[in-house]
């Protein structure tokens, strides 16, 4: 067992090895610094990142995400400030809305009714 | 002497326009990745297609280097980055390679995996196969794998080289081992002949 294991190893080694393998002093054909530096002067390396983004990369992009923060922590805080307890569930809604009532009620004629004229909703207990 | 020039000095040179500072980085550093590229990719004219992109990357980046880290690192990130990209758009599934073995191309192979000389031709059919079997590898594996066993980079560098984590570059190395052994196990003995893998 553990010589298979230990023949495996070896082979899955030299596996590596040979689909790996090459000559130890290849090299790139001549003038190869020709032809890459004609490709760079065609463009073919695109524009160079410019210095000015290691700027944007310090301070700019710290600086979005700091405001994005807060924008976030803002609306988080506003929402929480304006909203009353309670005031967006349905058992509230059915209470103040009178169109809401109208269809709990089966009376689905009430929606087409001047708003004006819509009769108060009955006390609730 | 200007060839004495730090790589970095040299970078800098390059990213202010300055050819010179390019050529002598290209000059410096082209045989070495050359022969990296060469390690996935036999066919020279693709070594030296991804040696191209590899130093195109490096002029276009190069006011992005930082110098707190070093040169060669940066520049092995931008060959393995290329490499892994070039070697995702070639990837075979392995029980596709392993059907299209002949009796004869798994019989070198197999040879040449027991360490038996051959000729020269069974020799580089061997060589032509193993290099298919191993394409059928996940790039990143691969790629630790080379850097580890066979370019004698620990795992501190590869981590490096690759943008990894030190523990994440030996829990890759321990998964590709495993599936090399799987790759090597399903190469068809001579005994067994050809006709799929076992695993």
């Amino acid at each position: 067992m553990r010589l298979r294991g230990w023949t495996t190893g070896r082979r899955a080694a030299q596996l590596l090895r040979l689909g790996s393998d090459r000559d130890e002093t290849a090299s790139p054909r001549p003038g190869f610094e020709a032809r890459l530096r004609a490709r760079v002067e065609s463009g073919g390396a695109g524009r160079p990142v410019p210095t000015w983004n290691e700027g944007f990369e310090s301070l700019v992009r710290p600086a979005l995400a700091l405001a994005a923060s807060l924008a976030l922590a803002c609306a988080g805080l506003y929402v929480q400030g304006t909203t009353q307890p309670g005031e967006a569930d349905l058992a509230s809604l059915a209470e103040v809305d009178s169109v809401f009532d109208s269809l709990l009620a089966a009376d689905p004629g009430a929606l087409f009714d001047d708003p004006g004229s819509v009769a108060e909703p009955p006390e609730r207990p | 002497m200007i060839d004495d020039a730090s790589d970095a000095s040299l970078l800098g040179r390059a990213a202010a326009g300055d050819a010179g500072g390019f050529d002598l980085l290209v000059g410096r550093w082209k045989n070495r990745l050359f022969r990296l590229a060469l390690r996935f990719f036999r066919r020279p004219e693709d070594a030296e297609e991804i040696v191209q992109e590899v130093f195109l990357k490096v002029y276009r980046m190069a006011a992005t280097y930082r110098s707190d880290a070093p040169f060669e690192h940066w520049l092995l990130r931008i060959a393995s980055n290329t490499c892994v990209d070039r070697l995702r758009e070639r990837r075979r599934r392995r029980e596709d390679v392993l059907a299209d073995i002949t009796p004869d191309a798994g019989a070198w192979l197999d040879a040449a995996l027991a360490g038996a000389s051959q000729e020269a031709r069974q020799a580089e059919a061997a060589r032509a196969l193993a290099s298919e079997l191993l394409d059928s590898l996940p790039p990143k594996d691969r790629m630790v794998l080379v850097l580890m066993d066979l370019e004698g980079l620990s795992a501190r560098e590869v981590a490096a080289a690759t943008g990894s984590t030190r523990a994440a570059v030996k829990v890759r190395a321990l998964r590709a081992r495993r599936s090399l052994r799987r790759l090597a196990e399903a190469v068809p003995t001579a005994r067994e002949g050809t006709g799929g893998g076992r695993g």
